[in-house]
Order: structure tokens, then sequence, then C-alpha cells
């Protein structure tokens, strides 16, 4: 079409405000409400001397009247006020409260100006022609554009967490644009979620969303009731939407979610600039809000990672340290280390003398692993020597360990196995308690390596009201007992295979003549040449105590 | 003290453990309303959670626990199950946990729980031994 064709232009109705701000409506529809009350087409909540439901504009057979709808202080025509309705020539100026709206009759108008205000036409934009349109525009336009671009470069700038991110586009972009009510929205596992919010009664066009998301382009519509595209969708119809401009927050190539704006009284109408402004902002928006994701996912991990390494500590600092832990004693020598799978365990050891002739030993494994594991592997060990060293029973002990940790378990998910035992140091007579733990191994130099079977009850800390038998046995002299938790025999090696129960009574086979020192350390080689690399998932823990009799030194204070 | 006779290499120590199986679990509903949870891969600590959530949810009057394509799982996971026998008990409804691996039994008679959990050999013979 040529540049000097003419097109006919509907009637319009400029309204300025008291502020000095106008904006052009044009009359397509048969009637128009005007007032405070949000329910009216032309809605000014804060007009000075307005009434809730002020005036109307009809379109009749002779043209367009205006008609007072009973206001308080009343609707003037060119000063003076109307009881009845009338009909506007052009150039009327009409008074509603503070409001003055001119009347403009249809014209005939170049095209050039028509095609920025299409129809109710539906403008689409990529990021490409956002760009190319943004370059294009008029000096002043575009002066005021890139004004708004850097003002919003230099606010996404500022470090803030996502939440405040949200808010902060979104105020830029109802800034840019000059928009009153505006939402924005993120997809979050393929839901998109609202995020941020401006403006009363604000309902989404679920038929805009669809474009902007799944086509990923920017949507500008001038008229949307007038659209023939949309203005039968009942999102749109059903609230009263005029102007929309919707954006995708675009990173590279996928959307992660939208800016919308819309005009539901024709106040503002929005423009192909706004269309290309938006669109380009919303591009640097996106970017900086991926950047935020990833540097809160950053400091989530670091601080993940800052609290396990501080969980570990702490366990590790709650297991008795400093060996030989008896340096004065030769009637028996222990030693234990556990080795800490890279995420914190719950694995446990303890030894301590009840009396002079009496030494407690336990090894025990929470169930599980982080803090939660090792907090409940603390609290477990904290009940098992309070209670030790009133109750001399290993199996009252753990009766009254399990019925207070069953009591702090409500989830009921989380347990311990733990063995624990009582060596007379006289005698060799062990008194000791299996709760759900792997069965220890005695061994002897030279001799058979046998798995210490005999069970006491289930693991602790689930069931209450268990009552836990004590057991007893003898260790000869020079005889020991390994204790372990199932990360030796749970270890894998590269293929997938376990180390196993089979491997753990080679080893002591091999080594029953070592120190406890010698054994421990021995075994945990084992396991990790074993693993050959493969990671560690759980603790290994290992405690070897070694009877050596009351012939072979004499008894020492503690 | 009774101690039991010591075998050597008592234990499968042959068994491989398929390292690029991953866990999966299959949550249906069976005839009679029976929801059953069919596990399947090693079953430990990074996979407990879906689980544990998905058998909370179930207000069926039976659910069983198919373990029988679980070669391995951990004190995590029996802990799961675990939570499984107590939430049912605490609300009157039913469970069986079934096909236990011979290395996951193990597992039940060393924690102490063989007794209290509920298994049974396959599903019909849970679904019989129910009263179903």
């Amino acid at each position: 079409m040529a540049a000097n064709t003419k097109l006919r232009v509907d009637p319009e109705l400029t309204i300025q405000t008291a502020d000095g701000q106008t904006s052009t409506l044009r009359l397509v529809e048969n009637r128009y409400q005007l007032g405070r009350a949000p329910t009216n087409q032309l809605c000014y909540t804060n007009a000075g001397g307005l009434s809730r439901e002020h005036l109307a504009i009809e379109r009749t057979p002779a043209g367009w009247l205006v008609r007072d709808l009973g206001a308080t202080n009343g609707t003037f025509v060119n000063g003076t006020r109307i009881l009845e309705p009338r009909l506007l020539q052009p150039q009327d100026r009409i008074n509603a409260g503070s409001l003055t709206l001119t009347f403009q009759p249809a014209r005939a108008t170049p095209l050039v100006d028509a095609a920025e205000m299409e129809g109710g036409a539906t403008v689409s934009a990529t990021m490409t022609d956002s760009l190319q349109a943004l370059a294009e525009e008029t000096q002043a336009a575009h002066a005021g554009h890139m004004k708004a671009l850097i003002h919003a470069g230099r606010e996404l700038a500022t470090h803030l967490p996502l939440a405040d991110l949200f808010e902060l586009i979104l105020d830029l972009s109802m800034e840019a644009v000059g928009a009153t009510r505006g939402l924005l929205m993120t997809m979050e596992k393929g839901v998109l979620e609202a995020r941020a919010s401006k403006g009363a009664g604000l309902r989404i066009s679920s038929h805009v969303r669809d474009i902007v998301i799944s086509e990923k382009r920017s949507l500008l519509i001038r008229d949307a009731l007038a659209d023939a595209a949309l203005g039968g969708h009942a999102s749109i119809a059903g609230a009263q939407i005029r102007g929309i401009i919707a954006v995708p927050l675009q990173s590279e190539d996928t959307v992660i979610g939208l800016i919308y704006l819309d005009s539901p009284f024709l106040i503002h109408q929005f423009t192909r600039a706004d269309l290309s402004l938006l669109t380009v902002m919303a591009s640097m928006a996106a970017v900086r809000i991926e950047n935020a994701r990833l540097a809160e996912v950053e400091q989530a991990e670091r601080l993940r990672a800052q609290e396990l390494e501080h969980a570990a500590m702490i366990q590790r600092s709650m297991l008795p340290g400093g060996f030989p832990p008896f340096p004065g004693r030769r009637d028996f020598h222990l030693h234990a280390q556990m080795e800490p799978a890279r995420e914190v365990g719950g694995d446990l050891f303890d030894f301590f003398l009840l009396d002079p002739h009496r030494l407690a030993f336990a090894v025990g494994d929470v169930s599980g692993k982080g803090v939660p594991a090792a907090l409940f592997m603390a609290v477990c060990r904290t009940l098992l020597k309070a209670t030790a060293l009133h109750e001399t029973d290993p199996g009252a002990c753990l009766t009254f360990v399990n019925t207070a940790l069953a009591e702090q378990n409500p989830a009921k998910s989380m347990f311990v196995t733990l063995f624990y035992g009582v060596l007379d140091t006289r005698s060799g007579g062990i008194r000791f308690a299996n709760a759900g733990h792997n069965p220890p191994y005695l061994y002897s130099s030279g001799g058979p390596v046998q798995p210490l079977t005999a069970k006491s009850g289930p693991i602790l800390g689930i069931f209450d009201g268990l009552h836990y038998e004590t057991q007893a046995m003898t260790l000869a002299p020079a005889q020991g007992l390994l204790v372990y938790t199932d990360g030796v025999t749970e270890a894998l090696d590269p293929q997938g295979q376990f180390f196993d129960e089979r491997r753990l009574e080679e080893f002591l086979l091999a080594n029953s003549a070592g120190t406890p020192r010698q054994l421990v350390a021995g075994l945990q080689d084992a396991v990790r040449q074993f693993a050959a690399g493969a990671p560690q998932a759980d603790d290994v823990t290992v405690l070897a105590l070694q009877f050596t009799g009351p012939e072979l030194g004499n008894i020492t204070k503690p | 003290m009774n101690m039991a006779p010591f075998i050597y290499g008592r234990l499968n120590t042959q068994l491989h453990l398929p390292l690029m199986d991953q866990f999966t679990m299959e949550n249906t509903i069976g005839p009679a309303s029976v929801r059953v949870f069919k596990l399947s891969g090693p079953f430990v600590l990074k996979d407990i959670w879906n689980f544990q959530a998905a058998a909370r949810a179930a207000t069926e009057p039976i659910v069983i626990v198919d373990l029988t394509d679980v070669p391995y799982m951990d004190s995590a996971s029996l802990g799961s199950l675990i939570g499984v026998h107590v939430s049912r008990q605490k609300v009157e409804k039913k469970y069986a946990i079934v096909g236990a691996t011979e290395r996951v039994e193990k597992l039940f008679e060393v924690a102490g729980v063989a007794n209290l959990l509920i298994c049974y050999p396959t599903a019909a013979d849970a679904l019989k031994a129910l009263g179903e």
C-alpha cells in the first residue's frame, strides 16, 4: 500500500489527568463508562472529584453522546453542567472531577499513522526483531529507551536475592513502558509460577501466555477485545483486557518465564517501541536470573559442604583419640579407628574404664548419613556412656538407651546398631549386648577366627519397650575381639564386589599375630586397597581389643 | 555361651553388583486395591526419599514391597522399610515385604528385625497370608 493512502480512523477521546498526563482512547465500541470503580472501562481510582460511576460515552445513530450517571460533582461539557445526555461535537471538552476529556471525530489519516494503531492488531517480535527495531527508532525515542536500558542494566548489576530480583525486574519493566499492572512468572519444573506482581485485579490471559512460552515470541496487543483471535478468549474478555504486552524471559534458547503487562482500562497504550524495549530488557533480565540462580545453588552447595565439614569435625572430635588410650595398662591392648566416608556418616566407637578392672567398649553405626546421622550418633554415644556409668549390665544398659532413643525418634526411620561389651581385665570375661550389629570376630594368634553371633535384640531407637539380653564369653590370654561396622564388609571394589566377611576372615587369619594397632591399621589398608579408588560409601570403623591377662602385667591405676 | 559353628566361606562373595543398574521403583495398584512397590537395583540412601514419600502416601489396605530385584540395600534403606512397618502399624493397615534376596534377608537378621518385619517369599504368599 502506498504511503500516501488514507485510512479512516475511529473517533477518539483524549483524557487528561490533573497532573497533565494524557492518554488517547480510540472509540471502537458502543459504550464506555468512566469513574473511580474498577468495574468501569475507564477507571481512574485516584482522580479527585470523580464519582465511582461518573459518566458514560455512548454511540448512537446520530453520533457519540455523553451521559452523566448521577455524579456528585456533575459532568460539564464546554463548561456547562449537563443534566441530560448530550451529543458530542468535534473538540468538545468534557470535565469530570479533575479529568478533562476531549472528543475527536472520525477522520482520514495517512497509513503511516494508522500502522501505529492497527485496529486491535497483535504485533509480535523476536529478540532479533526487537534489537533491529530499537536501532531504527527515532533519535528522541532512542534516547529515552537507551536511558531505560542503561538504567535497567545498572539496577540489574546489583547483587540481590532472587525474590528481590524478580520484584526489581518487574518494576523496571513497568517503569520502562509506563504500565500500571504487571506479572513476572518463571518456569519451575515445567510449571509457570508467579514470582512478582504489581497492581490489583490482574488476570493473565492464558492464550497470550501460551503463545509467548511456546512460540518464544513477544506480543503486543493494542486492543485485545477487538482482536479477532484474542477477543473471544474468556481470560481476555472476562477481564476486559485491552492493551497487553508480554515478553518471554529467554536465556539462550530456553524460555525460563515471562513478563506480562496489561492495560485493562485503556489508560495507557503500549507501542511497538515498548515491545522492542521490553523484549531486550527481558533478555537481560533472564540472563541475570540464571546467574542469580547459579549463584544461589553454588552458595547452597558451599554452605552444605561447610556444614558437612563441621559435622565431620564434630563427629571425629567426639570419638576418643590418643593411642594407646591406657598407656599404663599391660593386661589389655586396645586400638580403634574410624575412616570417615566423604559424606558424614554416623559410625561411633567408644571405650572407658568403669572401674580399674572393667573396661567398657562399644562400636555402633547409625543408619543414613549427613548431619542427622552425626547428631543421632552423638546423642547415642552420650546416652550410652551416661547409662553405662550407672548400669553395669550391658543388656540393661541397651534396654535403657533403646527406650530413650525411641522416645526421641518420632519419624522412626533412623536407628543405630550397637555392640557394647564390658571386659573384666582380671579374668578376660566379657559381658556384652549386641543390638543388631554385625557379629564381631574372636581371633587369636595361629588360632581360628570365629564370629560372635549371639544376639541380644534388634537395632536401637525404633521399637520401644524391648528388653536386651546380656551375653557372656571369656577371652583366653592373647585372644582378641575385633568389632567393626559394615563399612568394612560392604566396601565395594570397582567391579562391584563386596569386601564381605570372607575377606575379613582371611585378613584376620593372616594377621592374627599382630597387635590391635597393627590389625586395625592393616584392615583399613586392606579395605582401601580392595576399593582401589572406588568411592567410599560408608564410614569404616574398626576396634580391636586384645586380652593379655593379669599374669602378663600387673594392673596399674587408670 | 554357645558359639555358632564357623563355616569358612559361607557367604556368596561372588555376588557381582550390577553397578550400572540404577535403582527404579514401580508404583502400581494391583488387584483388590493392593498397592505394590516393585523396587529394582541396589537400594541405598539416595533412593529412599521417593520410596518413603510414596509409601507414606499409600492409603490402600495392603501395601506390598517387592524386593525380588534388589540385590543389596544399606542401613538407610532398611530404615525406610522399618518406617513402612511403623507407619502401617500405626494406622492399623497391612503390609508385606516379598522376594528378599539372601543378602537382604541376612541384613534383616543381623539387624534383628527379621522377626519384626512381615516378610513372605512371593506376593502371592503375602496376599494369601494377609487374607486377600
